[in-house]
């Protein structure tokens, strides 16, 4: 078996993968503004899958967590920038399914809001197959395009400078071969 | 096809030898939750009589006696990380990991990570 294909990819048909999320808010004009320090942003839905495409001899991706990691310049994988180290983003599961390439059949679920940062993490609550297992489905064992729907936003603290805050999302996990 | 910088060997009751180029845990496994260090965690369970397994991983090997006589049972699992960075996806492989299970419950783990050089893990 080789390595899972893990993708960040839209919730939304064609379920392209993403570029890059950006957490912002709403004016009540409708436009988009930065977050305010001591609020919430909207919400950003994304899907992670494991081997979209469907690829032979892949395994499945077990116990997998999300974390937030400071992920470009001097400042990479040393989680001491304030999105990270603060805990700004918010995240838990929202759905998941199998198959979603084709027919897209989605179980909802109702996951527990966490902060995830420097210390704190987000664990799978329900497996892409329904089950209380920690797994992605991977398509190869017969069990189908699995994903994982995620509901995530930021909360900002009401002493956080104005500016931008970058960091990456990372999903940890292991597989059998 | 066994990569011939990390892959794991099996050792039988009747002296056979079983490693990754010839099978898979997910052939002979089965999933199951397991307690480990008051946490838990889901692994592929060899439902084998085996009696020693080995991870070799970046140059560092570790193993682990097993008796299937008392219901003991072992896992493998390699761990990875894939970062979500703008315009880009990137996947590091970090750890190859062996561990035995008695009664639901892990009594024995050794982690390699092929980048620091280190062997670590636990008995209980």
């Amino acid at each position: 078996m080789q390595a899972p294909i893990i993708t960040f990819q839209s919730n939304t048909p064609p379920y392209s993968v993403l570029n890059s999320i950006t957490y912002q808010s709403t004016s009540p004009g409708g436009q988009s503004i930065p977050v305010v320090a001591g609020t919430s942003s909207n919400n950003v839905i994304f899907r992670i899958y494991n081997n979209y495409g469907m690829a032979t001899n892949i395994a499945d991706a077990l116990n997998c967590y999300i974390i937030t990691y400071d992920g470009v310049g001097a400042a990479s994988h040393t989680q001491s920038t304030l999105a990270v180290s603060q805990d700004f983003i918010n995240i838990f599961e929202d759905a998941c399914g199998a198959n979603s390439a084709t027919n897209v059949p989605v179980t909802m679920v109702a996951g527990s809001v966490t902060a995830i940062g420097t210390n704190t993490f987000y664990a799978i609550q329900i497996g892409s197959d329904g089950s209380n297992n920690n797994i992605i489905t991977s398509y190869t064992n017969n069990n189908g395009v699995g994903f994982i729907e995620f509901t995530s936003f930021a909360q900002v603290p009401e002493d956080i400078p104005q500016g931008n805050y970058n960091f990456a999302i990372s999903l940890q996990y292991v597989y059998t071969s | 096809m066994r990569d011939e910088n990390s892959y794991w060997e099996l050792e039988f009751k009747d002296n056979s030898v079983l490693n990754e180029s010839e099978s898979s845990f997910h052939s002979f496994g089965v999933i199951t939750t397991v307690e480990c260090q008051g946490g838990k965690k889901s692994v592929f369970l060899a439902e084998l009589p085996i009696t020693k397994i080995t991870a070799h991983h970046g140059g560092y090997t570790a193993s682990f006696d097993v008796n299937p006589d008392i219901g003991e049972k072992v896992y493998q699992y390699t761990s990875a990380f894939t970062t979500f960075l703008p315009r880009k996806q990137v996947t590091e492989i970090h750890n190859r990991t062996i561990g035995v299970v008695k009664d639901g419950v892990v009594i024995k783990e050794k982690s390699i990570n092929g980048l620091l050089g280190t062997v670590n893990g636990f008995v209980i």
